[in-house]
């Protein structure tokens, strides 16, 4: 192993990660190379410095057991605004639409079933007709809406869809 | 504590129990908050960072795989943290003056040269070095990882953390005040 070589894998050597084979090549070259032996010791010297000084640096910043508690606590209680931030601003926003939605379904489908039933009864009306009855032609349109929505991270995103549609048919009239 | 010991930990923290919460903050909470102080300059930003770093990995705790260690893992959330808190803070506050002021205040030779003052001036220049010379620094020195940790720790590759390590290592002789010989092979002299 050349100096250069070992110079590279300093870390290395010192973390203790080379393979077998370049770790017997490191201390081989040490064992001859008095340049690298200093490196070596220099190296060692600056870890042991450095973390030391890191230490005594920090060693007077610890969390009591008051401030571990305080702490925990501050903690819980910021996931829990954060999920109730999350839930209210999730649901009031879909309530609105939700029961838009449904009254316009119910109506919908009232009506649907209304118009069809009104719009039916003159295919038989001929058997009930007596004389002065009459049938008055009725064109009926309406709505049908839909609302649709997703999440798409914090946000929901809805759209409101209006397909309209008609029907034609006759509105009885008796005398 | 090993990876299988924090297992149950684990378990219990994705319950939100209150008391696991409190174990995990007594376990790494100390650790943390001085790793955090070295990597930010001050103890009352570095109380914040740790706060947030234990809310964000309770919140993401189930991307959490045990591959690492827990507090290995907490600690590459706080060094995120850190990173985005100091690119704020350098967004909102900047005064030139200010800057010159403290420059030229961190350059005055320090009065008494024992222990204390050493490790003060070196948590200062520690605070003048680059954001990814810093954290190699406190990784290798305080949290005594291995390069190929480190390497994964900081997502670059092994390479790049030595370079990084030699830059940090020169920048430190460069900035740490020579009275205070602590790169010579005397080391510091300390008060008796």
């Amino acid at each position: 192993m050349k100096c250069e070589h070992l110079q590279e894998n300093l870390y290395d050597y010192l973390d203790d990660t080379l393979s077998p084979p370049e770790k017997a090549a490191a201390e081989e070259h040490l064992l001859a190379c008095e340049f690298c032996r200093q490196t070596v010791q220099r190296e060692l010297q600056l870890a042991r410095t450095l973390s030391d000084r890191f230490s005594q640096a920090v060693e007077s910043v610890a969390l009591d057991a008051n401030a571990q508690r305080g702490l925990a606590i501050a903690v819980q209680r910021s996931l829990q605004t954060s999920q109730q931030r999350f839930s209210f601003a999730f649901w009031p926003r879909l309530a609105m639409p939700i029961a838009a939605a449904a009254v316009l379904l119910l109506a919908t489908i009232w009506l649907g079933h209304h118009v069809v039933s009104q719009s039916s009864s003159p295919s038989n009306a001929p058997s009930s007709l007596v004389v002065g009855d009459r049938v008055v032609p009725i064109h009926v349109s309406f709505s049908v809406t839909q609302y649709t929505f997703h999440k798409d991270g914090l946000l929901v995103v809805d759209a409101l869809t209006r397909d309209t549609r008609s029907a034609d048919g006759g509105l009885l009239v008796k005398k | 504590m090993g990876m299988d010991q924090e297992a149950p930990l684990v378990a219990d923290l994705k319950r939100r129990d209150l008391a696991a919460v409190e174990a995990l903050i007594a376990t790494h909470g100390t650790r943390l908050l001085r790793s955090a102080t070295l990597l930010c300059g001050n103890e009352t930003n570095a109380q914040d960072l740790v706060q947030d770093t234990f809310v964000e990995a309770l919140r993401s705790l189930h991307r959490f795989r045990g591959r690492s260690s827990l507090y290995t893992w907490l600690h590459s959330i706080l060094l995120n943290l850190t990173r985005h808190s100091r690119r704020d803070s350098q967004r909102v506050v900047y005064d030139n003056d200010l800057a010159a002021r403290e420059s030229s205040a961190s350059e005055e030779p320090p009065c008494a040269l024992d222990l204390e003052s050493a490790a003060t001036e070196l948590t200062r220049a520690l605070q003048r070095l680059s954001e990814p010379h810093r954290e190699v620094l406190v990784l290798r020195y305080f949290e005594h990882m291995k390069i190929p940790e480190m390497a994964r720790h900081l997502g670059v590759s092994a390479g790049t953390v030595k370079s990084r390590l030699h830059y940090a290592i020169r920048d430190m002789q460069k900035l740490f005040p020579a009275e205070m010989n602590l790169f010579s092979a005397g080391g510091t002299k300390e008060k008796v």
